[in-house]
C-alpha cells in the first residue's frame, strides 16, 4: 500500500477547477517527483496534501487514514512536512528558534539545553550550524531553503515534500542538493514528494513521476518513460 | 514640576504600555481587534475592589485572582464569540464593539456610576531625591508594571508558549503547518491579552478608580501606542505607551490638562507623517 493515496482529488476556486479528479499514490521510501507546466496545479496539489486547502471533492489517505480536511497541524503531527517555493522562514527569530517551532510538534515540552542540542543537530545536518544565532531574515536565499527544510525535518516527518528547493542553484549546487536529498531519505527512511522545475534533477533523483497537466493527471511512470512520452512533450511545449 | 510630570507620566506611561501590550498580542497572533480590551480592564478593576473590600481578602490575592478571572473570562470570550469569526476580521472588530456596550451596561447595573477604588497596597510618600514627594502607591504601581512588563517579555523570549506566540504572530500558515494548534493558541493568546489589560487595571486602580466608562480612553489609548509603536512590534509597544505617557504629563503641566488628550493625536501624527508603519513597524514587503 501506497504511503499517500489521493483519489479524485478536485478543488475549484470560483470557476476554475485547479485540480479535477486527480488520483495519484507515493510509494513508501520512494522518492516521487511532480512535474507539469505553470498552473497545472501542483502547488494546489501541495496544498491540500499538506492541509492548507480543503479539496472541493476527492479524499487523501495517509498510511491508510484519511487526512482530508484535517487542520494543517494535525496533518504535521500525523508525519507530513513541506517546505516553500519561496521560502517563509520566521524572520525576526533566530536559526535554531525557527527550528525549534519544527520541534515543538513532537516534544513539546523540552529543556532548554535539551531542544538546543536536537535544533544544533538538525542545523548540523543542512550546514546551518554558524547560523545558529544569527536572525533568519539575515540569510541568504540558499540558506534560507536550508533553514525550512531543517525545520520541516525537526517536525519528525515520514513524508518530506519539497517545493522546488532547487531554483535559484547554479548546475553544480543542484547536483550537491540532488546527493543531499538523496542521502536524508536513505539516512532518515523518509517518503519524499517533489515538485521541480529542474527537469535533470528530477530525472536522477526520482523513481517515478506524475505529470499534471490543466489539473490532471496527464500521466505517471518512471523518469526515463515520462521525459519521452509526447503528450507530455506536448503540454510543456505546445505544438 | 518637571521632574514630576516626568514620574506621572513614566507611571502612567507603563500602564499604558502594559495595556497596549495586551492590543498587540491578539493583533499580531490572531489579526483580531479588540474594542473591549478597556472593558477587560476596568473589570479587573472592579474585581480587585469587590474582592478586596467586599470579601476583606489581602489586596494582593484579590489582584491575582482578578487578572486570573480576566484571564479565564477572556478564554471564554474568545471561544464563544471570536473563533466562529475567523476568516473575516470585520466580525470580531463589531462583535467586540458590541461586547463593550454590553460590559459597560452591566458595569453600570452592577456597580452604579461612581468610582470605585480598590485599597492601596502602600501607604505614605517618599521623598524623590529631595525634589518632591511622591506617593508611595504610584511608585509601587510602576514598580510592579515593569515587573509585569519584564516577565511578559522572558515569557516571549525563554518559553515554548512564546516561542509559539512569536512563530504564529510572524506567519500563522507556516506555524500551523510546522504543527502549532493556532486555533489552541489563539484561545490562550486571546487570553492573556485580556489578563495583561487585566494587570494594567488592578495596578492603577487604587491610583485612579474605575468607573463603567473609564476603559474606552484606555483603550483608545492602547490602540494608539499600538499603532505609535509599529503594528506587531511589542517593543515598539512600550516605548509608545511610555512616550505617550510622558508626552501627555508634560503637555498637562506646562499648556493645560485640558489638552491632554490632544497631545497624545498630535505625537501620533507626527510620527506617522515621518514614519508611517510607527516607531518600530516593519514595512510591508
Amino acid at each position: 500500500m501506497a504511503l499517500l493515496e489521493g483519489h479524485g482529488v478536485s478543488r475549484a476556486f470560483g470557476g476554475v477547477r485547479a485540480l479535477d479528479g486527480v488520483d495519484f499514490a507515493v510509494e513508501a521510501g520512494t522518492i516521487v517527483g511532480l512535474i507539469g507546466p505553470n498552473g497545472a496545479g501542483k502547488t494546489t496539489l501541495f496544498n491540500i496534501v499538506a492541509g492548507a486547502l480543503a479539496p472541493s471533492q476527492g479524499t487523501v489517505r495517509f498510511d491508510g487514514r484519511q487526512i482530508s480536511g484535517l487542520p494543517a497541524y494535525r496533518i504535521c503531527r500525523r508525519g507530513i512536512a513541506r517546505t516553500f517555493q519561496v521560502t517563509r522562514p520566521f524572520g525576526e527569530m533566530t536559526c535554531l528558534e525557527n527550528v525549534a517551532v519544527g520541534i515543538i510538534n513532537r516534544h513539546p515540552a523540552l529543556g532548554q539545553s535539551e531542544w538546543q542540542d536536537r535544533a544544533a543537530g538538525f542545523l548540523a545536518e543542512v550546514g546551518l550550524e554558524a547560523q545558529a544565532r544569527t536572525a533568519a531574515k539575515h540569510l541568504n536565499v540558499i540558506q534560507k531553503k536550508r533553514l525550512e527544510i531543517a525545520r520541516a525535518l525537526a517536525t519528525e516527518p515520514r513524508l518530506l515534500m519539497l517545493d522546488e528547493v532547487l531554483g535559484g542553484l547554479n548546475t553544480q549546487e543542484i547536483q550537491e542538493a540532488v546527493g543531499f536529498i538523496r542521502e536524508l531519505r536513505d539516512r532518515r527512511g523518509l517518503t519524499v514528494f517533489w515538485i521541480e522545475h529542474v527537469m535533470g534533477a528530477i530525472m536522477q533523483a526520482a523513481e517515478k513521476v506524475l505529470v499534471l497537466d490543466q489539473g490532471t493527471l496527464l500521466m505517471e511512470g518512471p523518469p526515463a518513460a515520462v521525459v519521452s512520452d509526447p503528450r507530455v512533450v506536448h503540454a510543456y511545449l505546445g505544438d | 514640576m518637571f521632574a514630576l510630570a516626568l514620574t506621572n507620566g513614566l507611571v502612567i506611561g507603563i500602564v499604558y504600555a502594559l495595556t497596549a501590550l495586551g492590543v498587540s498580542l491578539v493583533v499580531g497572533i490572531m489579526n483580531v481587534i479588540n474594542f473591549a480590551h478597556g472593558e477587560f480592564y476596568i473589570l479587573a478593576g472592579y474585581f480587585s475592589y469587590l474582592f478586596a473590600h467586599t470579601l476583606g481578602m489581602d489586596p494582593l490575592a484579590a489582584m491575582l485572582i482578578a487578572v486570573a478571572g480576566v484571564f479565564v473570562l477572556g478564554l471564554v470570550v474568545e471561544y464563544t464569540l471570536i473563533r466562529p469569526t475567523y476568516g473575516d476580521d470585520m466580525y470580531s472588530l463589531i462583535l467586540t464593539f458590541i461586547l463593550s456596550i454590553v460590559l459597560q451596561s452591566i458595569y453600570l447595573l452592577v456597580f452604579g456610576p461612581y468610582p470605585n477604588k480598590p485599597p492601596g497596597w502602600v501607604k505614605g510618600a517618599t521623598d524623590i531625591f529631595g525634589l518632591f514627594f511622591y506617593g508611595n502607591q504610584r511608585l509601587a504601581a510602576l514598580g510592579a508594571g515593569v515587573a509585569v512588563i519584564a516577565l511578559f517579555f522572558a515569557m516571549l523570549k525563554l518559553t515554548w508558549f512564546g516561542r509559539m506566540i512569536r512563530a504564529a504572530s510572524q506567519d500563522r500558515e507556516m506555524a500551523e503547518l510546522n504543527g502549532i494548534d493556532t486555533t489552541r493558541l489563539n484561545m490562550f493568546g486571546f487570553g492573556l491579552g485580556c489578563a495583561l489589560a487585566a494587570a494594567a487595571g488592578v495596578i492603577l486602580a487604587p491610583v485612579f478608580p474605575v468607573t463603567p466608562t473609564a476603559g474606552t480612553p484606555i483603550a483608545l489609548t492602547a490602540f494608539v501606542c499600538v499603532v505609535l509603536g509599529g503594528m506587531g512590534s511589542m517593543s515598539g509597544c512600550v516605548l509608545g505607551g511610555l512616550v505617550l505617557g510622558v508626552v501627555e504629563n508634560l503637555g498637562a503641566a506646562y499648556v493645560s490638562t485640558g489638552y491632554k488628550h490632544l497631545f497624545m493625536f498630535l505625537i501620533l501624527i507626527l510620527v506617522l507623517l515621518i514614519r508611517p508603519a510607527g516607531l518600530f513597524g516593519r514595512r510591508e514587503a
